[in-house]
């Protein structure tokens, strides 16, 4: 359910769309991974410009076009519940905990069982300890997380969102993955385009596009 | 009907004559375009406006107090019409009449001077540039030809349709001023409710769905405008005159009007297989509702039947007979489609989708225990204030955007209102905070509900439902997808409040899966479509600038 079929032609590259949600406790710093990592590159079509709830970005990996948004999660115990809406249909997630906070590391363990259960082994799966700058107040060992992914299936990284460490590594092996996960399913299914073919085209509105502009600024008034 | 006809058809013109005696033509193709709602008494503001511009061309004088008087004069294609012939010839001898009359006191004067006019209706500028010229002829006479010409071409149809039309007319007799044009008023209307409106509308309901459109389209319009005037001033109205200008002459309808005007034509016509899909959907819809299951059962099946619509369409040869002549990307094409199915589906049928989507909820007892929590919530959020909500002002913007919404029947529309409501949200969650931007989930999503708690839930709960449901699944994994499940999200927050479970509901799990087992589904029937290589490739241009990754 993955890639985004460029084309049936020979010789058009493929530009794959990917869903990825961010899932964890609040606090852990999930708004600013995603933040550093678009940073300054926030997209100004969109309406809710310069919100990390929603984000875009755009890569280029080896000639394959990627086109990855990015879906924050509200981390708040209160709506736990909400999670399913959120990462259905997602080709990966970043499940982020606070390398200071052993609860928030027992947080992601609940979410990868919850996301193995609902979509198996579909989805790409990082585990994220995040805040490393903050080291000598770990309080999950790095022996027992990076076990812990491996024995999920899922791959361990390190980030400082304030040090703008390891987040860019994050992302593009996680793409990496989405696009091999994406290639296997397509051979699976045939070499045709995948389901989210036509995704990824935003809130474009052909009917009135010169509404839209000259909307532009006055949405608030 | 040959294409070549229609072709030549288009161009007869609707005459607008003004008090102090010049003619205008109107072509209907513009009408076709936008509407007749511009001409209506309460955008009589609106139009002194646009008569003031200074290349108004044909007005001395009195400018300010342009009293619009229409009539209609003009063949129509024949598969356009849908009233019979008698009914015309019994109606045109009672209306040639005042007909005259008004022609005779209309165009005294004037030489030579016609000013054709030209809005745009989504900028809302308009302007008065073509000069036409005609002669001093006895103004009745062309009228009486006219309209002998035009009923030459009506072709009797079916009796229904013309009970539809009459019905419809009926919501239009309302803008017309004076007796005499009110009958020709009539028959002015049936052309205007042609272009905008699918014609074989059966009766709407209650409210009339010409109506609704309009309400939709001027306040938008209405908005910009005022945004513009004080932002642009004049400079932009000539710039974007200049341009309207220079796209009437190099073609008088750009290709994706035509192309979408072309799909509404086929919608209408029952012999071709996409207006005899739209017409038995309509009878199902207005005789055999409340057959559906449940609502997601109408849902899903509306969706379906759009998007089998769509992969017709694209792979029909009409549809790519006249893109031979047009410029028109095939992500472009796609849209359009999209666009115009929406019209020609859910517009007409928008009402009855709603009340039996009311029904449904209203049997299950989900709307009750919605508004049930959303008092106790209410009550309890009075409490422990979270920051950022937005203040009563802004509140009401909210609240008119969310019911905009619900008025609107277009799907990606409705999502393009929402969109305006998050950013409303944020903004005061700025002001609130002090910080510029970058909210994240954790602090957007209890200002959202706080925000929900006083607005109608049961309109949004159904909103969010058609929305989901109906838009085309691919819009879903963008931004609008993002806060439409933000949304769905919170209402289903609010709407479960105080149970004890962790976990989302069986029931909820399961609609999951089948929401993606359908996507899957509808990616199979589009997908057997042409292939559009360049789909995807035009698909990016809304992201962010492309960066370069080593591997």
């Amino acid at each position: 359910m993955a890639a985004a079929g460029g084309g049936g032609g020979a010789g058009v590259s493929k530009t794959y769309s990917f869903k990825v949600v961010l899932l964890g406790e609040g606090c852990v710093g999930k708004t600013s991974l995603v933040l550093r990592y678009c940073e300054n590159k926030f997209n100004d079509k969109h309406i809710t410009t310069l919100q990390a709830s929603f984000l875009t970005k755009k890569l280029n990996i080896g000639g394959k076009r990627v086109n990855l948004a990015i879906w924050d999660t509200a981390g708040q115990e209160r709506f736990h519940a909400l999670g399913p809406i959120y990462y259905r249909d997602s080709n990966g997630a970043i499940l982020v905990y606070d390398i200071t906070d052993e609860d928030s590391f027992q947080k992601v363990k609940n979410w990868v069982k919850e996301l193995r259960k609902m979509l198996g082994n579909e989805i790409c799966l990082c585990i994220v300890g995040n805040k490393v700058d903050l080291e000598k107040e770990r309080h999950v060992s790095i022996q027992e997380a990076e076990e812990y992914a491996e024995s999920v299936g899922a791959k361990h990284y390190h980030t400082s969102a304030k040090q703008n460490k390891g987040i860019e590594e994050l992302f593009l092996d996680l793409c990496k993955r989405m696009i091999e996960t994406a290639q296997v399913d397509e051979r699976a299914k045939g070499n045709g385009p995948t389901q989210s073919g036509t995704s990824r085209r935003g809130v474009q509105i052909v009917d009135d596009e010169p509404q839209a502009q000259s909307t532009g600024g006055c949405c608030s008034g | 009907m040959s294409p070549s006809n229609t072709a030549s058809k288009h161009f007869c013109s609707i005459q607008v004559t003004s008090e102090n005696g010049a003619l205008c033509i109107i072509n209907p193709l513009f009408l076709h375009e936008h509407g007749d709602t511009w001409l209506t008494d309460s955008s009589q503001n609106k139009m002194e406006n646009r008569m003031s511009v200074p290349w108004c061309y044909g007005q001395s004088g009195n400018r300010g107090s342009m009293d619009w008087r229409r009539m209609s004069i003009y063949g129509q294609r024949p598969g356009n019409i849908r009233h019979g012939k008698e009914d015309v010839i019994k109606k045109y001898s009672s209306e040639t009449d005042g007909l005259l009359d008004v022609c005779r006191r209309l165009s005294i004067g004037k030489d030579n001077e016609v000013a054709v006019q030209i809005e745009n209706s989504t900028t809302g500028i308009c302007l008065n540039s073509e000069v036409m010229t005609q002669k001093k002829t006895n103004p009745p006479e062309t009228a009486k030809e006219a309209f002998e010409g035009s009923q030459e071409e009506n072709v009797p149809l079916e009796d229904k349709a013309s009970e539809w039309r009459n019905n419809l007319r009926q919501h239009r007799v309302s803008w017309v001023e004076v007796e005499h044009s009110a009958e020709l008023k009539k028959c002015s209307s049936e052309t205007s409710l042609s272009s905008s409106d699918s014609f074989l509308l059966p009766p709407p309901p209650e409210i009339d769905s010409v109506s609704i459109s309009s309400i939709e389209e001027d306040m938008d319009c209405h908005s910009i405008n005022s945004g513009k005037k004080y932002a642009h001033g004049l400079g932009d109205m000539v710039r974007h005159s200049l341009l309207a200008v220079s796209t009437i002459l190099s073609g008088l309808v750009s290709p994706e009007k035509h192309f979408s005007n072309r799909i509404k034509q086929l919608a209408e016509d029952p012999s071709c297989y996409l207006g005899s899909m739209v017409q038995r959907f309509y009878c199902h819809m207005f005789k055999e509702s409340g057959q559906y299951k449940s609502s997601i059962d109408m849902l899903q099946n509306i969706r379906q039947l759009i998007t089998n619509l769509k992969s017709h369409l694209l792979e029909s040869n009409e549809i790519w007979e006249i893109l031979e002549h047009q410029e028109i990307d095939e992500y472009k094409l796609t849209s359009i489609v999209e666009a115009s199915l929406y019209k020609c589906v859910l517009k007409p049928t928008q009402d009855v989708i709603y009340s039996q989507l009311l029904d449904f909820h209203r049997n299950d007892g989900s709307l009750t225990k919605l508004l049930e929590n959303q008092e106790k919530m209410k009550r309890m959020s009075s409490q422990n204030l979270c920051s950022g909500v937005p203040g009563p002002v802004i509140m009401e913007k909210i609240q008119n955007k969310l019911s905009l919404m619900h008025i609107t029947y277009s799907p990606e529309k409705m999502i393009r209102h929402l969109l305006k409501v998050c950013k409303l949200i944020y903004e005061s969650m700025e002001t609130a905070s002090g910080k510029k931007g970058a909210f994240g989930a954790d602090d957007f999503l209890p200002v959202l509900i706080h925000v929900l708690l006083s607005c109608d839930l049961t309109s949004l709960q159904l909103d969010v439902e058609y929305i989901m449901e109906l838009v085309d699944p691919s819009q879903l994994q963008g931004e609008g997808g993002y806060y439409l499940t933000t949304l769905f999200g919170a209402l289903y927050h609010i709407g479960s409040f105080n149970t004890v479970s962790r976990q989302l509901s069986a029931e909820a799990q399961n609609s999951i899966r089948q929401w993606q087992r359908r996507r899957t589904v509808y990616y199979k029937s589009t997908s057997q479509n042409r292939s559009k290589n360049i789909k995807n490739e035009n698909s990016d241009a809304q992201s962010t600038p492309e960066k370069d990754v080593k591997e």
